[in-house]
C-alpha cells in the first residue's frame, strides 16, 4: 500500500467521525416517523398554519433580500469606494452575531419603545409581535447569504461586457438586465435559495422580536418548539418537513453553482 | 459642417498624463500607435464616452458628443462609437446571431427584423453558417468576425478598433487584415485603430499618430514616419538606428554627437539639435577595425541576435545601442554570439541627419 493512499485512509477514517455525527441525528429525524404518519401530522391546524406562514413570509423575505441585496451587491462588486471592506464586514455581521441578540437589536431599533417606535405608532404601525415583524427578523439574518452570492456573481461578469453593450446602444438599466444578469443568474439562484433556506431555519430573531403567535408569527421552527411540550409527533413531523426544504433550497444552490461552473 | 472625427481629449489618471488631439476623415484609418500604457486605449474609452477626460471636445460628422466646456458628455449608448473590443467581449450567453442582434435591438428595431439584419451582417462576414452557435464554440478568426459584425450592425458613425489582431494566429492574422482593409474602404467611416503591431498599422491604416506617455510625438504616413522618426519608438517601428544628435556647424564632413556615440555626417544644411538615422542592413560588421572607406567605425560587443527568414539582426553596444542586419552567412563566418567583441561600420553618406 502505497503511503499516500495510507494516508487517504487515515483522512477518511478520522472524517468520518464527523460524518457520522451529522448524518445520525439527521437519519434518526427521517426514520423517526413514517411517511404516511408524517403526512397526518402535517395536516394538523398547528403544523399547517406555520407552514403556511413560512411559505409566505420566508418568500417575501426572499424577495426583499434579492429587491434590496442586489443594488448593493452590485455597487460592491462594480466600485470601490472608502469604506467598502467596512460595509462589507457590517453586512456580514448578521451571519456572525447571535440570532437572539439580532432579535434584542430589532426590538431596540423598531420595538414600542424603541429608537423609531414613536414616529412608526404615529404612523399608526405596530411592528413588533406582527407578521411584518417576522419578515424583517428573516431579512436581517437572511441577507448576507444573498449578498456575499450576488456580489461575488457581479464580481464574476466582466465589466467590459457591460460596456459592449453600452457602445451598442444599451442603456445602463438594459445592459444590467440583458447582459449582466443573464451572466449571474446561477449566482443569483444560488444566493436567493440560501438566503430563503437561511429565512426558513430562522428561530432566534424571530422569537424575539416577533414571538410565538401562532397564525401571525409562528413559523415552523417556533411550531416545533411548542409542539415539542404537547405533542411530540407533530414537532417530529414539522422537522422532518423543514428538514426536506432545507435539503431542496441546498440542492437548488448546488445546482446553480455547478451551472455557474459550466458556463464559464 | 466638418465631417469624421475631431477630438482633443485631456485626462489624468494615476500614472498616465494624456493629452491628444485627433481628426479622422470619414474613410480614413488612423491608427494609434505607441508603447504599452502609453494611452492608446484610454483614447478609445473616451472617445466611445466610456470613460470621461478631464477636459476635452468630441466631435463626430458636426454632432458633439462630448464638450466638457459646455457640460455635455452624451453616454455611449447615444453616440455611435462602434467599438470593436481587444478580446472582442462577445456575450457568452447569446449565439452570434444574438450577439449581432444586440445592438438593433438596444435601438428599437424589432426583434425579427434585428434578426434578419444580424444573419445578413454575419453571412457578409463569412459566419453565417455559424450564426446559432455561442462564442465558446467558435474559433478565434470567427470570434473577430462576429464581433466586428455586431460592431457594425449598430451602425456606428465612428468605429475604434482596439487591437484588432492581438488575439488571432499569425496565419489568421493576414487573412482577416485583408478583409477588414476592403470592409473598411467599404464603410467610409472614420477609423482609429490601436495597434501594437506596427504590421498591422501600417497595413490598415492611411495615417499613424504615434502616443508616447499621453503625447502624440509625431504623426504622419508610413513614408513620412519612416523618412524621418523623432524618436527611438518610431525608429523602432520603421526599423531605423536613430539618433537625437548636436551636429557641427560648417561643411563636409562633420560630426554629430549622440549619447555615448559620436557619427560623423554629411550634413551641410543641418547643424544643431537634429536627428541622425541609417538602416539596420547599411552598418557592417567586422571582428577588427577597418581600414575603409566608411567614416564611422565603433569597436564594441554583441548583445543580442535575433535571426529573421534571410537575414539575421545583431543588436551592438557600442557606446551606445544599434542595431546591424547581416546575412546568416556573414554571421556564421564573424561567430557572432552575446558578448562577443565586433566593430560597427557605416559610411557617413548612409546616414541622414534631419533637424
Amino acid at each position: 500500500m502505497s503511503a499516500a493512499h495510507a494516508r487517504a485512509r487515515g483522512l477518511a477514517l478520522a472524517s468520518s467521525v464527523l460524518v457520522a455525527f451529522v448524518t445520525l441525528p439527521l437519519l434518526t429525524l427521517v426514520l423517526a416517523l413514517g411517511p404516511a404518519e408524517a403526512a397526518r401530522h402535517l395536516r394538523s391546524p398547528l403544523a399547517a398554519r406555520a407552514l403556511l406562514l413560512t411559505l409566505q413570509t420566508t418568500t417575501v423575505a426572499t424577495l426583499l433580500c434579492v429587491a434590496l441585496g442586489a443594488p448593493l451587491a452590485y455597487l460592491m462588486a462594480r466600485h470601490s469606494f472608502r469604506g467598502r471592506e467596512v460595509l462589507d464586514t457590517v453586512i456580514d455581521l448578521p451571519i456572525t452575531i447571535p440570532p437572539v441578540v439580532a432579535g434584542v437589536a430589532l426590538l431596540l431599533a423598531f420595538g414600542r419603545r424603541g429608537l423609531l417606535g414613536r414616529p412608526l405608532e404615529l404612523m399608526g404601525l405596530s411592528i413588533p409581535f406582527s407578521t411584518v415583524a417576522v419578515v424583517m427578523a428573516q431579512v436581517f439574518i437572511a441577507s448576507p447569504f444573498f449578498v456575499k452570492a450576488a456580489r461575488a456573481g457581479f464580481e464574476s461578469v466582466d465589466a467590459r461586457l457591460e460596456e459592449a453593450a453600452r457602445t451598442l446602444g444599451a442603456s445602463r438599466w438594459r445592459a444590467f438586465w440583458t447582459v449582466t444578469v443573464p451572466l449571474a443568474r446561477p449566482s443569483l439562484v444560488a444566493g436567493a435559495a440560501l438566503a430563503w433556506a437561511r429565512a426558513l431555519s430562522e428561530f432566534g430573531a424571530t422569537m424575539m422580536f416577533a414571538g410565538n403567535l401562532p397564525g401571525r408569527t409562528q413559523t415552523l421552527t417556533l411550531a416545533v418548539m411548542s409542539a415539542m411540550e404537547s405533542d411530540l409527533d407533530t414537532a417530529l413531523a414539522v422537522s422532518l418537513l423543514s428538514l426536506a426544504l432545507a435539503l431542496a433550497a441546498l440542492v437548488v444552490a448546488k445546482v446553480a453553482a455547478r451551472r455557474s461552473a459550466v458556463l464559464a | 459642417m466638418p465631417e469624421g472625427l475631431e477630438a482633443a481629449i485631456r485626462l489624468r489618471r494615476g500614472a498616465l498624463d494624456l493629452a491628444a488631439a485627433i481628426r479622422v476623415s470619414p474613410g480614413e484609418t488612423l491608427a494609434l500607435v505607441g508603447p504599452s500604457g502609453a494611452g492608446k486605449s484610454t483614447c478609445l474609452a473616451v472617445l466611445a464616452g466610456l470613460l470621461p477626460p478631464d477636459e476635452g471636445r468630441v466631435s463626430v460628422d458636426g454632432a458633439v458628443w462630448l464638450d466638457t466646456r459646455a457640460g455635455l458628455d452624451l453616454p455611449p449608448e447615444r453616440r455611435r462609437a462602434g467599438l470593436l473590443f481587444q478580446d472582442y467581449a462577445l456575450f457568452p450567453h447569446l449565439t452570434a446571431r444574438e450577439n449581432v442582434a444586440y445592438g438593433p435591438r438596444a435601438r428599437g428595431t424589432p426583434a425579427e427584423t434585428a434578426r434578419e439584419r444580424a444573419g445578413a451582417w454575419l453571412r457578409r462576414l463569412g459566419v453565417g453558417a455559424d450564426a446559432d452557435r455561442r462564442p465558446a464554440a467558435l474559433s478565434g478568426g470567427q470570434r473577430q468576425r462576429v464581433a466586428l459584425a455586431r460592431t457594425l450592425a449598430a451602425e456606428p458613425r465612428l468605429l475604434l478598433l482596439d487591437e484588432p489582431f492581438a488575439s488571432l494566429d499569425v496565419r489568421t492574422r493576414s487573412v482577416v487584415r485583408g478583409e477588414l482593409r476592403a470592409l473598411l474602404e467599404e464603410a467610409r467611416l472614420p477609423v482609429v485603430l490601436v495597434a501594437h503591431d506596427p504590421v498591422d498599422a501600417f497595413a490598415l491604416a492611411h495615417r499613424v499618430a504615434v502616443l508616447e506617455e499621453g503625447r502624440v510625438t509625431q504623426e504622419g504616413t508610413h513614408a513620412e514616419l519612416a523618412a524621418a522618426p523623432r524618436t527611438p519608438f518610431v525608429a523602432d517601428l520603421a526599423g531605423l538606428n536613430v539618433y537625437p544628435v548636436v551636429v557641427d556647424a560648417g561643411h563636409g564632413l562633420k560630426a554629430a554627437r549622440a549619447e555615448g556615440l559620436e557619427l560623423h555626417v554629411l550634413a551641410d544644411d543641418v547643424s544643431g539639435a537634429g536627428f541622425a538615422a541609417f538602416a539596420p542592413a547599411d552598418v557592417l560588421l567586422s571582428a577588427a577595425p577597418l581600414t575603409a572607406s566608411a567614416r564611422n567605425s565603433w569597436g564594441g560587443h554583441v548583445r543580442a541576435l535575433l535571426p529573421l527568414p534571410d537575414r539575421v539582426r545583431v543588436t551592438v553596444e557600442a557606446g551606445a545601442t544599434l542595431t546591424a542586419e547581416v546575412t546568416r552567412e556573414a554571421a556564421a563566418t564573424l561567430a557572432l554570439a552575446p558578448g562577443r567583441p565586433v566593430w560597427a561600420s557605416v559610411k557617413a553618406t548612409s546616414i541622414r541627419v534631419y533637424a
